[in-house]
């Protein structure tokens, strides 16, 4: 019943705060054959996202409390502020142009190609639920981070700052807390969503809602790759390729393949999900709806798409940092593709984005967007000048580049492989003089740039970070390389034949190789266990300390033996950086001017630097995992045993 | 034999409306939702085929006060306490903790001592201590 309670409430909240305004503001400004339902529904999600995080922040920083009430007489407000200028605009045009319905039915599914994609999409779900069935608790360490700072909007009603409090030695050599200092590790929109979630419905934080919330953006971020490659496919009709065959829907439902059943686990897919990796599950949906829009936009040179992937990416520069850079990189590489493709018809084609850019849509979404950055509030990222940290030349080996077989590795041998194959036949076959094949070349090239050879980019993030992205350009490739071979081979009947048997053996060892390969990653990515007992246990602790400490009691505890340990900031809500903790041991070692008190504090506690970091930092309490780290304390006298379960002991050090 | 291959993929277009996709993975959706949220809410609730106890103080700040909780949630409602300070036992007795409730034992108070003072709770093979 609970479970009712809480799926309706869920879907209420979503529907209502983040999919009801997009669909408004697409109905307002665009007229209903202008998207095939799908993208619609898409495009809301998106579009919605972007509402909501502007509002919130605008209404943050006006001082004005944030909760339900303000926040839908925010939404109400805004959609009026929308719909008075959506009438103005249709007084002067009364009949904006619409998709044709030739063009709907190019995209029009039939019930075979509709059961397939149930059937994929089922499947994929399916898979992905499975896997999370033994993830859905709050236990990840970054998940934990984020709702610390969702939970803390939430209670406050105030935009945070985003600072944490560090340990330091001042001039007499005392250990001190500083004060907070700021941190560029968040950025505002990736919490947003979940507070007006939270706030309007009441959902808690410790449930299953911060996962399934993230399992709603990664498959639509599968359905928006899948919307791309649909769009895509319909622009690279060849005369060398079947009509019969290469057809939207059949590029579109081997994307879904590639992105859905298969590689379904592995990051950035559920691996994600659990793990609470938000800002890139977030990107990663936002890249390829971003992509999708401008990508129309100038196919069918459409001020007002144009004016929306502005509104998309401006929404993604307050989500994700990263995933807005590699947007960037992205962008500029397709727009100097096109360019290089059109070096005959440079100046006809540059007039037609000129007359693009310049219309009124899209620069009254400049303007706004433009007001937003410098009246209301920059992204944390540049706020606290952290862009420079990402940019310069790699020197830690984790930023240096991939090998050939570390890429084929993360992304899954079957789609490189094939990936590999889709690319060179779009260069092959010419395709990167239409915006299609410039934007698939580009998003390919310049990921595979980055995570193979950063240096040459001076791009200095983990080259693991880079390649999640990669899969996605991987994927389409490898769905258009199927779909061109057998369009190829299916070409008219002058062409030479092959035997049938050989086209079926081909077909059969390319599924079996591709399904192989992609379910055997997802094999490698399956949890073995729950973590339910060990999380519920640290739950019961922090609940227990939350109660018996006060504001000027500090806590330490241990994030190498502790289940679910970043989880505990959220009983307190004090600082992003209390309980103090213990971090992994590698961290000390390859960091020695870290500050060492957390470690000494729980490793050798009863030593002349464990029992000065106590006495300057007034450390009261300590939870540790008493399978691993109980004999120190249990052979001093300075420590109490205050409270004990089986995987959790909390000390109380004595005055 | 080609025609196999896809035969999913190549059909007639008719007028399938373009609303089942997004409404098929709707229900869909909802369906993985509602089995996720009852799957936490068993894994959240503490007694759902889990078998543990705490034992903690119930003011561990005030360093003369021996009461102390239980919170079973664990198949055993028997348990036995015995409170010793250094090596001699100075009391010792049984009680009922019914699983799913936390239990509070008040033994009285002592005054602080220079040896520590333990409690320990027993029940069937498994033990837990707390001292001061």
């Amino acid at each position: 019943m609970h479970a009712i309670l809480n799926t309706f409430l869920f879907l209420l909240a979503t529907g209502i705060l983040l999919f009801l305004p997009g669909w408004i503001v697409l109905r307002l400004f665009f007229q209903k054959n202008h998207f095939v339902f799908l993208e619609s529904f898409v495009l809301s999600f998106g579009i919605s996202i972007g509402l909501i995080d502007f509002l919130m922040i605008a209404l943050g920083k006006s001082n004005t409390r944030l909760d339900i009430f303000s926040i839908g007489l925010g939404i109400f407000f805004c959609l009026g502020i929308l719909s008075l200028i959506a009438w103005l605009n249709n007084r002067k045009k009364k009949n904006i142009e619409g998709g044709s319905i030739e063009e709907r039915e190019t995209f029009a599914f039939n019930n075979r190609q509709s059961f397939l994609f149930l059937l994929l999409l089922g499947l994929t779900l399916f898979i992905k639920v499975i896997y999370l069935t033994n993830a859905v608790l709050p236990t990840s360490t970054d998940l934990g981070h984020h709702m610390y700072w969702a939970k803390l909007i939430a209670t406050t009603g105030t935009l945070p700052l985003y600072a944490k409090q560090e340990i330091i030695t001042d001039a007499n050599d005392v250990y001190q807390l500083t004060n907070p200092r700021p941190i560029a590790d968040f950025i505002i929109g990736e919490h947003l969503p979940f507070v007006a979630i939270n706030m309007f419905v009441g959902l808690d934080f410790f449930s299953a809602f911060p996962v399934i919330f993230l399992l709603l953006v990664n498959v639509l971020s599968l359905l928006a790759s899948f919307l791309f490659a649909l769009r895509f496919a319909s622009s690279i009709a060849s005369p060398f390729l079947s009509e019969r065959v290469f057809t939207p829907q059949n590029v579109a439902l081997a994307t879904l393949f590639f992105f859905g059943p298969l590689y379904t686990l592995a990051s950035p897919e559920a691996k994600f999900v659990s793990g609470g990796v938000v800002g890139n599950t977030l990107g990663n949906f936002f890249i390829p709806l971003i992509l999708l829009i401008l990508f129309r936009a100038l196919k069918e040179k459409r001020s007002g798409f144009l004016a929306l992937a502005f509104f998309l990416i401006f929404t993604l520069a307050y989500t994700h940092h990263l995933s807005m850079l590699m947007f960037l990189f992205i962008l500029i590489t397709s727009i100097l593709i096109s360019c290089v493709a059109h070096y005959d018809t440079i100046g006809t084609l540059f007039r037609s984005w000129y007359r693009l850019v310049l219309s009124p849509a899209p620069l009254l979404v400049t303007f706004f967007c433009i007001t937003f950055f410098f009246a209301i509030a920059l992204p944390t990222y540049i706020e606290t000048n952290a862009v420079g940290t990402a940019l310069g030349t790699p020197t830690k080996t984790t930023r240096t580049g991939l090998s050939f077989p570390q890429i084929s590795s993360s992304s899954g041998s079957a789609r490189v492989a094939i990936g590999i194959v889709g690319f060179f036949l779009l260069l092959l076959l010419r395709k990167y003089k239409r915006y299609a094949g410039a934007f698939l070349i580009g998003w390919f090239g310049i990921l595979f740039i980055m995570a193979s050879h950063p240096e040459w980019l001076f791009i200095d993030i983990p080259s693991n970070r880079i390649i999640t992205y990669f899969s996605f350009p991987l994927g389409l490739l490898t769905a258009f390389a199927i779909i061109a071979f057998f369009a190829t081979l299916k070409n008219g009947p002058s062409r030479f034949r092959i035997p049938s048997i050989l086209i079926l053996l081909i077909g059969l060892t390319v599924f079996v190789f591709s399904a192989g390969d992609g379910s055997l990653d997802n094999n490698q990515t399956i949890l073995p266990q729950s973590k339910a007992l060990g999380a519920i246990q640290t739950f019961s602790a922090s609940h227990y300390l939350a109660s018996n400490s006060t504001q000027e009691d500090v806590i330490l505890k241990d994030h190498n033996y502790i289940v679910a340990d970043s989880w505990m900031k959220l009983f307190f809500l004090r600082d992003y950086a209390f309980p103090l903790s213990r971090g992994f041991f590698k961290r000390y070692e390859d960091n020695p001017s870290r500050e060492q008190c957390t470690l000494w504090m729980i490793s050798i506690p009863n030593t002349e630097n464990g029992k000065k970091c106590y006495d300057d930092l007034s450390v009261r309490f300590v939870l540790i995992n008493p399978h691993l780290d109980t004999t120190q304390f249990e052979k001093s006298q300075q420590f109490s045993r205050i409270y004990v379960s089986d995987d959790i002991h909390i000390y109380e050090r004595k005055n | 034999m080609f025609l196999m291959i896809f035969i999913f993929m190549n059909g007639k277009i008719n007028a399938m409306t373009q609303k089942s996709l997004p409404i098929s993975f709707l229900l869909l959706f909802i369906a993985s939702t509602l089995f996720l949220f009852w799957q936490s809410d068993r894994e959240l609730n503490p007694d759902q085929g889990k078998n543990w106890w705490t034992l903690s103080f119930v003011l561990p700040k005030q360093t003369e006060s021996l009461s102390f909780n239980l919170e079973n949630h664990s198949n055993q409602t028997a348990f036995s306490y015995e409170i010793s300070v250094g090596r001699e036992i100075i009391s010792k007795e049984t009680f009922t903790a019914k699983r799913g409730e936390r239990t509070t034992v008040l033994p009285p108070s002592i005054k602080e001592q220079s040896e520590r003072v333990k409690i320990t709770v027993s029940t069937g093979t498994e033990k837990k201590e707390i001292y001061r």
